[in-house]
């Protein structure tokens, strides 16, 4: 797992289990293997952050979980198997199978120069109801090259 | 000593250049600082933060402004992909072409090297905006009268603060300071890099120094 790059408006996402998270998570482990297919079997352990609720729930039939989080058949048993995270760079890829990098330099300039830098969570989230990022001001929007080329001005780079 | 027609001549022209030549050294000394900007495209993200800040500090209507950043391209393929930022602002000329065709002497040159405009003097008949080969001046919607950048010198320089584009900048692409001064930020980055001016051969002699864009450009 790469360096990880901080989110807007991030929910938290290391909260403690509660009891009942806890008995799902058992049941899901000692019980039949788990359905990726099937979201609600995702939606047992992963409550808090795992709803889909924004645009991207409405895209077909509705993007399942797999379909972009892949799937492993040792999930969650194998703790040292991680299913695909966003906070890559390199899953940059499988956002552009879809959003062709033609059409992300009309919609704003600036995914010209950052595709390949950054990874899209750095500034979009598909699972909030609305992207954090969409509708910012131009001020907020400002504010947020300031923040990251300020830091990397200070040390040295561009 | 025979002194002939020539050397008498070549003496005279020579005594005559001595007083021209001191009046001249003279005038200079007297204006002490001579303010100017440098903008290093090859530094610029093209953020705006710079305008943001300008329109903040000055209050400069949301309808006109003081200073734009251009955005072109992109150029390049892949990961080469590169945008180009140039600023566009008054360049607060040596021999300002506003001030020249002024007719009321609303627009001056203060003591500091830098271009202004008297807001009530002025008559609005917009010949300076006519006359200025960089585009840089608008009729203020609210004063009616001519506005442009003054290095902020109404606003944070008599605060002994920087103008709002250079602390605003969040690469320091804007560098402020004193051409007369060999230590100052902007003497030393002129003597450190290769810079251009826009429109030197009409002889306005502007001060925005611009550190060229490194990737070149077909003209």
């Amino acid at each position: 797992m790469g360096v990880r790059h901080r989110f807007i408006g991030e929910p938290m996402m290391r909260s403690k289990f509660s009891k009942v998270a806890l008995a799902a998570l058992m049941s899901a482990v000692m019980g039949a293997p788990v359905i990726a297919s099937d979201d609600s079997a995702c939606m047992r352990c992963h409550k808090r952050n795992g709803a889909m609720e924004g645009i991207h729930s409405q895209v077909a039939d509705g993007l399942s979980c797999i379909r972009c989080h892949g799937d492993a058949p040792g999930h969650p048993r194998n703790k040292n198997l991680d299913l695909m995270y966003f906070g890559d760079i390199d899953r940059n890829e499988y956002c552009v199978r879809c959003h062709q990098p033609e059409v992300l330099s009309e919609a704003d300039w600036t995914h010209d120069v950052h595709l390949d830098e950054i990874p899209c969570s750095s500034c979009h989230q598909l699972h909030p109801e609305v992207d954090p990022i969409s509708g910012i001001g131009e001020k907020a929007r400002t504010a947020l090259c300031v923040d990251c080329h300020g830091n990397m001005s200070a040390e040295g780079s561009k | 000593m025979k002194l002939s027609r020539r050397h008498f001549l070549a003496g005279g022209a020579a005594c005559a250049a001595i007083p021209v030549a001191t009046l001249v050294t003279a005038e200079e000394e007297k204006t002490g600082k001579n303010l100017a900007l440098v903008f290093d495209q090859t530094k610029c993200i093209g953020c705006e933060a710079c305008s943001q800040a300008c329109r903040e500090a000055n209050n400069v209507p949301a309808q006109v402004s003081r200073l734009n950043i251009v955005r072109e391209g992109p150029y390049g393929e892949g990961n080469d992909k590169h945008y180009r930022f140039d600023r566009q602002s008054c360049v607060h000329c040596e021999t300002a072409p506003c001030i020249a065709v002024c007719p009321t002497g609303a627009c001056f040159r203060d003591e500091d090297g830098v271009v202004d405009v008297t807001a009530n003097r002025c008559v609005g008949c917009q010949y300076c905006i006519a006359a200025c080969p960089y585009r840089v001046r608008y009729v203020d919607p609210e004063t009616k009268a001519v506005d442009k950048c003054d290095l902020c010198r109404k606003t944070r320089l008599k605060e002994g603060k920087l103008p709002a584009c250079v602390e605003a900048c969040p690469t320091q692409a804007v560098v402020f300071g004193d051409l007369n001064d060999p230590k100052s930020d902007v003497a030393k980055l002129l003597r450190a890099k290769q810079t251009y001016r826009d429109k030197v051969s009409l002889g306005t002699k502007p001060k925005l120094y611009k550190v060229p864009h490194g990737k070149g450009k077909v003209i």
